[in-house]
């Protein structure tokens, strides 16, 4: 149709109804993509590529376990006393708690065990079990992270154990040294390390190095050949990272790199003589550069895109990363989904003058169990405590059912561990390590200075020594009004 | 004398039914009230009082005054996250008003199958949270996400989004434009209220589409609009559930998505710091109370409500 004078109307490129469709259509298809990927946590930010992934890190970010499916158990019937557990455990973790608790219930008739899902959130603070103690309706035992052990100590929220740990005749030998250090606090027992968690070995992924032309059998044995091998392996793609050597900057986040890399440094960061956290010690400060560094040379860590995001497996498992440092479930995972991958595995690498040979970067994280003040039964929680953690037949059970590598060494479970070729790249681990994260008043202070201070260094905010010593400084500072009004 | 009796009489037996429809009224929402008083007044009025302690959830607390106050001000981090919250509301409030009224005046239009858009662009408003930023993360995803593949067509190579501490406040404001459903249909409700021969008379005037919507369907949706505002300020600064999933409750990277609220959580149940949480807290109050009666002393005037 013309106008009244003559000229033609203008062609519309897209009508109402067409822009109408259009919109609609994408609002839809975002809306039913919303209903169906919930499987696992979600990804993180600043983790495009990152190994901070769902089920990834227990004892530090999130506790390891496929969050798909949140189940409880209830007691028993027709026991004398029921005992309740808070566990922060999901999916295949959470069945193997429950059948391990069966299975206690079958080996004495007396106590029967309700277990209850309680989340531990980010960083462990798991704000359901805390409310529940607040609220003076603790449960009888709890999952905990043993580096809030000091903390929730001078908090006045555990019991002390010490009477049980005497009465029972278990000593500190009975446990790795590390571990046994952990479950102690100005000298009392307050609570008791069931998974050791060997943080970490180094696997490499062997197809990758062959196809770089790396030789398969040779690992990285100090960080100079981590960024040698990293050369080689790297490849950038339309400005994005698609295949890197390694991401030193997220093992299994910030604070937990720099644990790992500080360590293998021959860094400290804590000095229990002085009573000071010591971020800024010159060899922590030589590894977060190298973290540094490393990001600077591959374009900046917003560049490394590796893995699709929400991913279950472990990003090493997509081939697109060279060497990695795993826990335990993701590199079971990982063997279990690509089969024919193959992986090798050794020590962490090492770096010279401060640290002497390879794996000295290595600690232990774990998961413990306590008794809560004010909970109602602590002698029936004890004797499944006992029995689970520091026992032969219980850590047995816990192996069978749980799968994570017992604190107890004298367990003789261990002598299938050191067979298994699988976990024998931890059983390796927990013999030689001696670090642990400090424990300290202030620890969940501490490790999110670290997380924030890390991450600024890594993202160019501020230069590595800066950010420790602003790390050691708010800390301190927190760490003085800690004592001020709680001490 | 005779009729002011009856008066007093009426007023007497009325006092009487209505004292009487008062307590059953009373009775019948005192589950309410009571909820309200328990837990809402109570908890507002306690978090009133740790923020003058050194309360920790657990055990006693100490009386220390304005200190929470006074650090506050010492606190960069604390800073940090108002300018991230100011930053993230000052762009996505305006965005979002803009694309709701959008949508709403397009399904206020007469297109067949308007029913289903009306459903599909509310289903968003509807998808708990949790969900969406699941989603999100993969459209944000720097390699295999649809946002940046879509932006390589026109041969732009998108930034990393969420893992970039300068694009993820941007990739938020975008995420939250998703979910202006609600909004939309409430926008949409008060196009309908605009009377036809308003905009008949204005085309008779000669007014072209512009005018009819400046002159006519503004004033009548600015009652609305104030509500979006306010609603959305509020909201603005409350917001929690999408950075605190996306980041894993860390805010990062580089602190560059830790928002107010975040850090209030942080300090509340990681650090143990309740007393410095609920005075951060009453802070975000009074700068949400600040913010709304300055909205309504400065529009309060432009508000064209009907006939009143």
């Amino acid at each position: 149709m013309a106008h009244e004078d003559g000229s033609k109307p203008a062609e519309r490129l897209l009508t109402r109804r067409e822009a109408l469709r259009a919109l609609g259509a994408g609002a839809a298809a975002l809306a039913m993509a919303a209903c169906g990927v919930t499987t696992g946590s979600p990804g993180q930010v600043g983790s495009a590529g990152s190994t901070s992934q769902p089920g990834g890190k227990k004892g530090g970010a999130k506790p390891k376990g496929t969050p798909t499916t949140i189940i409880s158990k209830k007691a028993a019937a027709g026991r004398k006393t029921n005992i309740t557990l808070f566990s922060v455990f999901s999916g295949d973790i959470q069945k193997g708690w429950i059948q391990l608790a069966q299975k206690y219930e079958g080996v004495q008739k007396d106590v029967g065990v309700q277990i209850i899902y309680s989340p531990a959130g980010s960083s462990e603070n798991n704000p359901k079990l805390l409310a529940s103690i607040a609220g003076g309706k603790p449960p009888d035992l709890a999952h905990m992270s043993p580096f809030n052990t000091a903390q929730w100590v001078e908090l006045g929220i555990m019991s002390d154990l010490t009477k049980y740990v005497q009465r029972d005749g278990i000593k500190g030998e009975d446990f790795w040294p590390i571990s046994w250090e952990q479950m102690n606090y100005k000298g009392k027992v307050w609570q008791v390390q069931w998974d050791a968690d060997p943080n970490f070995p180094l696997f490499w992924n062997q197809d990758l190095f062959e196809k770089v032309g790396l030789d398969p059998d040779k690992p990285p044995k100090t960080i100079d050949e981590v960024d040698e091998y990293s050369k080689k392996i790297n490849q950038t793609k339309k400005g994005k990272v698609t295949r890197i050597g390694m991401i030193p900057w997220d093992t299994y986040g910030p604070s937990n790199s720099l644990f790992t890399w500080g360590w293998a440094f021959g860094g400290d960061f804590y000095d229990p003589k002085k009573q000071e956290v010591t971020p800024d010690n010159d060899y922590v400060v030589r590894a977060l550069e190298w973290m540094v560094n490393y990001a600077k040379d591959v374009g900046g860590p917003d560049k490394v895109s590796v893995a699709p995001p929400n991913l279950q497996l472990h990003p090493f498992g997509t081939g697109n990363i060279g060497m990695a440092p795993l826990v335990t479930q993701n590199y079971i995972e990982i063997t279990q989904a690509k089969p024919n991958m193959k992986i090798g595995h050794g020590l962490l690498p090492y770096e010279g003058p401060g640290a002497t040979k390879p794996g000295q970067g290595a600690w232990l994280g774990g998961w413990a169990v306590f008794i809560p003040t004010g909970a109602p039964n602590p002698d029936a929680a004890w004797d499944f405590i006992k029995w689970f953690s520091a026992t032969d037949e219980g850590t047995k059970a816990e192996w069978d059912t749980v799968k994570f590598i017992p604190c107890y060494k004298k367990a003789s479970v261990f002598n299938e561990i050191k067979k298994d070729p699988v976990m024998k790249a931890y059983y390796d681990v927990i013999v030689t390590t001696s670090h642990a994260r400090p424990n300290i008043p202030v620890g969940a202070f501490y490790y999110a200075q670290l997380d924030t201070q890390v991450s600024n260094a890594v993202y160019g905010k501020a230069t590595p020594i800066q950010a420790m010593r602003t790390a050691k400084q708010n800390t301190m500072k927190e760490w003085r009004r800690f004592e001020q009004q709680h001490g | 004398m005779a009729a002011i009796s009856l008066k007093q009489a009426t007023r007497r037996r009325w006092s009487a039914q209505g004292r009487h429809n008062f307590l059953w009224g009373l009775f019948f929402t005192s589950p309410a009230i009571i909820g309200l008083l328990w837990f809402t007044l109570y908890p507002l009025l306690a978090s009133l009082y740790y923020s003058f302690t050194s309360y920790a959830i657990f055990g006693s607390y100490k009386w220390i005054g304005l200190q929470n106050y006074a650090d506050l001000f010492s606190d960069d981090t604390w800073w940090i996250s108002l300018y991230n919250t100011v930053y993230i509301l000052v762009l996505s409030l305006p965005l979002g008003i803009l694309v709701s009224l959008a949508l709403a005046m397009l399904l206020n239009m007469q297109v067949r199958g308007l029913a289903l858009y009306r459903t599909i662009f509310y289903l968003p408003s509807i998808v708990p949270v949790v969900a969406s930023a699941v989603v999100w993360a993969y459209v944000f995803n720097p390699q295999y996400g649809i946002l940046n593949n879509i932006l390589s067509v026109i041969g732009i190579n998108g930034p990393g989004w969420l893992s970039s501490p300068t694009w993820s406040k941007p990739a938020l404001v975008i995420m939250g434009v998703w979910g202006t459903g609600n909004l939309m249909l409430i926008l949409l409700a008060g196009l309908q209220d605009v009377p036809q021969e308003l905009y008949d008379a204005a085309k008779v005037d000669g007014a072209g589409a512009w005018s009819r919507f400046r002159h006519v369907t503004v004033p009548f949706l600015s009652p609305h609009l104030l509500f979006a505002l306010v609603t959305g300020l509020i909201a603005g600064f409350q917001y929690f559930a999408a950075p605190y999933v996306l980041t894993g409750g860390e805010g990062g990277p580089a602190r560059s998505t830790l928002i107010a609220a975040l850090y209030l959580y942080q300090n509340a149940f990681r650090f143990f710091r309740m007393g410095y949480a609920s005075a951060m807290a009453w802070v975000l109050f009074v700068i949400i109370l600040a913010c709304t009666v300055l909205t309504f002393r400065i529009l309060s005037r432009r508000i064209y409500y009907g006939g009143a």
